[in-house]
């Protein structure tokens, strides 16, 4: 008797698994991958993944050497792409961002100069374009910028960047309101000689323009294997994702997020309460787009107590708990999955096709190019 | 009898000649011996901190502004600049200054409000004030050191 109740209990819950919704597309932990970058003086935000043939690379960019480095991760091995051929356009400086797309394409942006090159991996440049044009409304002072939480991408003869108003300074009532009517995603027609902007899009949600702030003033963006572009925001539970003029909305709110109470404006210049700010909120990192599985990665960290409990510390960014949500292709919420922060690092996030790499703690002593991820694996 | 107590505390502090403990005290004097092997000295003695969270272009511009009455302070052992963030800082300041550094980020942990820049001031062994240099802060580091 006791063996067939046994047995009706794990069938049930073998059952139960396989249609519970939560259990589709499970993060399961596959293994660590350590390695070591070639240089300890990287910009941290360029770091990504590309595939060429069967083999992977991470690339980034080496700020000691001015080269784009690719670490193949299966060798070890470390080929680099100068940008020295670019001086006469521009000299590649920590404000500069790239999008590698094959060895024959990787377009570098130089933020302020509002010039984009195309080069190839020898560093020749191939091409250049100078965004002469105002953004839409008449605006002429702003900057092109691909901030991580917005990072360039090309697509069909588009190149997705992102437009940064600088006639702005975000102290003040007008100045705010000013700032957050202007959409960041600026799209680019690149497929002739020169670059004209296509759009400017990603509104901000209706709760930033309300008079009030939340420490956030980088909308976050990726782009699907359609050219679409999903937006969120650090403290909007939705998701938006333009396709051509529609917009479909969703919710994706993560279950521990808590709205954080507005920043108050006469604090803006205090380092000391924008940090404890931005601990103790909840907030939603980034979006990231998967394209070998075509799913969407929502982070959401959770807020943390400011002081820890003896009051001799104060916890950092890296001390908040951390959660992946996933999304399907129609914007359904998958799953969310809770990463511990004693182990897992939310720095980088990053999908390759045997599935998502998140950073890991080192638990020795390491030089600051030694990095650890766990892969996990999504496949059914 | 109620004030006994009180009493003999107050004599044994006295005899011993210790000062109240204080927290500010406990935490940067802990730190500057488990990092850096140092302790707060008698004379008074001011550090600037600068940690990993801070403005670049506004910590710069003020080391700057009055790097030769900083250089002296250095030379005659009453400044010690420490940074967790040595990439923010201008090379001929690094080499002109001196920083002590911390590499493992442990000043960016310190429960002292000290985010952006921060100038501690030192005496007897305690730590006498912290002032928190915020980036809209106008005031010279020679008037909050002197």
């Amino acid at each position: 008797m006791n063996t067939i109740a046994i047995k009706l209990f794990t069938l049930t819950a073998v059952l139960q698994m396989s249609l519970c919704p939560q259990d589709k597309e499970r993060l399961r932990f596959s293994r660590d991958i350590a390695v070591t970058l070639s240089t300890s003086k990287y910009d941290p935000s360029s770091l990504g993944y590309i595939q060429r043939g069967n083999t992977g690379f991470l690339h980034y960019f080496n700020t000691a050497d001015t080269t784009i480095d690719l670490l193949n991760l299966a060798s070890g091995a470390t080929e680099k792409i100068p940008l020295s051929k670019m001086d006469s356009l521009h000299p590649a400086t920590m404000n500069f961002f790239y999008c590698y797309l094959n060895p024959d394409s990787i377009f570098c942006l130089f933020k302020k100069s509002k010039t984009i090159c195309l080069i190839d991996e020898s560093g020749e440049v191939k091409c250049a374009w100078r965004v002469k044009q105002e953004l839409p409304g008449g605006i002429s002072n702003y900057a092109l910028a691909a901030y991580w939480t917005m990072p360039m991408k090309y697509h069909s003869g588009k190149l997705y960047l992102m437009a940064i108003r600088t006639d702005i300074v975000i102290n003040n009532l007008p100045d705010i309101r000013k700032y957050f009517e202007t959409p960041q995603s600026l799209t680019l027609d690149i497929s002739g000689e020169e670059a004209g902007i296509v759009s400017l899009t990603g509104d901000w949600p209706g709760l930033y323009r309300s008079d009030r702030v939340y420490q956030d003033v980088h909308a976050q963006r990726c782009v699907n294997k359609n050219g679409e572009m999903l937006f969120a925001f650090a403290v909007d539970d939705q998701v938006y994702l333009y396709s051509g003029k529609q917009t479909q909305t969703a919710n994706a709110k993560s279950s521990s997020f808590v709205m954080p109470p507005a920043f108050p404006l006469d604090s803006a210049y205090n380092f000391n309460y924008i940090d404890k700010y931005l601990i103790e909120s909840c907030r939603y990192r980034s979006i990231i787009y998967d394209p070998y599985r075509d799913l969407y990665y929502r982070i959401a960290e959770k807020g943390i107590p400011y002081e820890s409990p003896d009051g001799m510390t104060v916890r950092q960014q890296d001390d908040k708990p951390f959660s992946i949500l996933v999304l399907d292709k129609d914007l359904n919420l998958l799953r969310e999955q809770p990463f511990d922060p004693a182990e897992y690092l939310v720095h980088y996030i990053i999908p390759i096709p045997e599935g998502l790499l998140v950073s890991k703690r080192i638990r020795k002593k390491h030089e600051k190019n030694e990095l650890l991820f766990s892969l996990f694996d999504l496949s059914e | 009898m109620k004030y006994l107590l009180p009493l003999i505390l107050a004599c044994y502090m006295a005899c011993t000649g210790s000062a109240p403990s204080n927290k500010q005290t406990d935490i940067f004097s802990n730190y500057l011996g488990t990092e850096f092997g140092l302790s707060i000295p008698a004379d008074m003695h001011h550090y600037i901190l600068i940690p990993k969270m801070t403005c670049k272009g506004c910590v710069n511009g003020k080391l700057q502004d009055e790097l030769p009455f900083l250089q002296e302070e250095v030379r005659a052992g009453r400044l010690t600049l420490i940074t967790s963030n040595l990439q923010v800082l201008d090379e001929p300041l690094k080499q002109k200054l001196g920083f002590l550094t911390d590499t493992q980020g442990r000043l960016d942990r310190l429960n002292l409000r000290i985010r952006n820049m921060a100038v501690v001031r030192t005496k007897d062994h305690r730590v006498s004030s912290i002032t928190s240099v915020q980036t809209d802060d106008t005031t010279r580091l020679s008037l909050l050191i002197k």
